[in-house]
């Protein structure tokens, strides 16, 4: 389970990089689409850990009804590539 | 009503309530899932881990005695809580999807067999099932949940009559982890054994909750999670009338359920609960469950339940209060049903304000499919629901803190 969560962070981190700011549907729908190898229940743990972490920036926004997700300064965009 | 100890002493139980989350106090309404555990039951794990540490029944020593005693003992409550027959009716497991995976092995698992399901059903108790009919070795019948989120006992006798008689077993929630629904157990039990049929229960919701008489219910078979009834992860039981349990075939097979062995071809199986539990067991788990029993009865089902009534009444008042923008299924009245709800909240996703509550309001709750996938689906709810569940440690002023978050966060973000 450790090591999927890992993965989930990994990829939630260069979904960001590659879509720009996104919502939590929005990143779970693309984790979907490219074939995350777990339940969809799990992606909002590993965004809330990356968040808890410091390497998210995060925004309410009405527009999307959503909460929008960035990458905070905290990350290397440069080991990041989908 | 638990009215002295809840609002008082029993939360003083529970140190899990008193953990701060940035330095602010949390709120945990997520019993549906994990139940938070009281001091007895977090102290017989230390007593086992500590104090007496061995496997129980094979050593002379001291230590081993006394695990084997405890352990005994905790099957002995557990048998007395349900009103089983005798101890021997109960057998450990690691949770309700390992009790209710033994129960279908009742089955001849021929393909001449039925089994009965419902599709609010939590994974544990249809993916097994679906498994099996995909391979041929049953034929499956899937009956929906209506509005009060329980199949009704028409669709069910309609289905239990399409059966040959003696070749169905029929596994139901006794409580739904998403509509909450709770279903006449002792009126199913006797369509089913009118027939001929074998019932198995999924006790997951409703052990933690509902007083069980399982002779009065007269169940078969009933699959019980100890870690949404105060006691550890990783034990839970089977509890099955003895006749049944020794046609049973055993899930796993290895050392403490035989009496002897010889090559080339002689086993001679123990009788039940022995044959069932091969290897070496979860003894600390076994005798904290023991530990939650007692803590549970020295509450009282009945009083556990009455306090579980008036905490849906707050929280379903205080839903109403969303008019359109929020939906749940299930029961109208708080009597008829659990204490949770899957809400969907339409434009906005359940995770979204899972992680706001909990990041900005210190409430813990649930979001997504909550194991019952194929309900979400089959209800176009595929981004999932959002679900509080409270249990015997939370307040009425819990619930409205937390439909006023609620309120908060969709004004936010509507």
């Amino acid at each position: 389970m450790a090591k999927s969560m890992e993965k989930t962070k990994q990829l939630i981190l260069l979904l960001l990089n590659d879509m720009g700011p996104s919502s939590t549907e929005e990143l779970i729908s693309e984790a979907e689409t490219l074939g995350i190898a777990e339940c969809r229940d799990r992606v909002p743990a590993a965004i809330a850990d990356l968040n808890s972490a410091g390497m998210l920036t995060k925004k309410l926004s009405k527009e999307k009804k959503a909460i929008v997700w960035g990458l905070s300064d905290k990350v290397d965009r440069s080991e990041l590539d989908l | 009503m638990i009215r002295m100890k809840t609002k008082m002493n029993i939360r003083e139980d529970f140190p899990a309530l008193f953990v701060l989350k940035d330095g602010s106090p949390i709120i945990y309404a997520d019993s549906a899932c994990m139940s938070l555990k009281p001091k007895p039951v977090i102290q017989a794990l230390m007593d086992y881990y500590t104090k007496f540490t061995a496997c129980a029944g094979r050593s002379p020593h001291m230590f081993s005695r006394e695990t084997t005693k405890r352990y005994e003992e905790a099957r002995e409550k557990t048998a007395k809580f349900i009103n089983a027959k005798n101890s021997s009716e109960v057998v450990w497991t690691k949770n309700t999807t390992e009790a209710l995976n033994l129960g279908s092995m009742i089955l001849k698992l021929d393909g001449s067999e039925t089994i009965i399901a419902t599709s609010e059903s939590h994974n544990s108790n249809i993916v097994k099932w679906m498994f099996l009919e995909n391979a041929g070795k049953i034929k499956l019948k899937v009956l929906e949940a209506g509005e009060t989120g329980i199949c009704s006992l028409e669709s069910l006798t309609e289905a239990v009559n399409e059966c040959s008689p003696g070749k169905f077993l029929v596994s139901l929630a006794q409580v739904s982890n998403v509509t909450a629904g709770i279903i006449d157990v002792q009126t199913i039990a006797k369509i089913i054994h009118e027939r001929d049929g074998i019932f198995q229960l999924d006790a997951a919701q409703s052990f933690p909750h509902l007083s069980i008489d399982v002779q009065k219910l007269d169940i078969d078979l009933m699959g019980v999670s100890m870690h949404k009834a105060c006691g550890p992860t990783g034990i839970g039981f089977l509890y099955g009338k003895y006749h049944i349990l020794e046609k049973l075939h055993p899930l796993i097979l290895g050392g403490e359920t035989v009496s002897d062995v010889k090559i080339p071809n002689t086993i001679k199986m123990l009788p039940p609960p022995a044959k069932f539990e091969a290897g070496l067991q979860n003894y600390g788990g076994v005798i904290a469950a023991g530990a939650a029993i007692d803590y549970l009865e020295s509450i009282g089902m009945d009083n556990i339940h009455q306090h579980e009534i008036s905490l849906s009444r707050v929280m379903l008042d205080g839903l109403k209060e969303f008019g359109d923008d929020l939906s749940y299924l299930g029961p109208a009245k708080a009597e008829d049903r659990a204490a949770l709800a899957a809400i969907n909240l339409k434009e906005i996703n359940p995770h979204e304000v899972a992680i706001l509550l909990d990041d900005m309001y210190n409430i813990f709750l649930r979001s997504g499919y909550h194991c019952t996938h194929a309900f979400h689906h089959q209800h176009e709810l595929d981004q999932g629901t959002l679900r509080p569940s409270w249990y015997l440690y939370n307040t009425e002023e819990e619930v409205r803190t937390f439909i006023d978050a609620l309120k908060e966060i969709m004004d936010t973000l509507g």
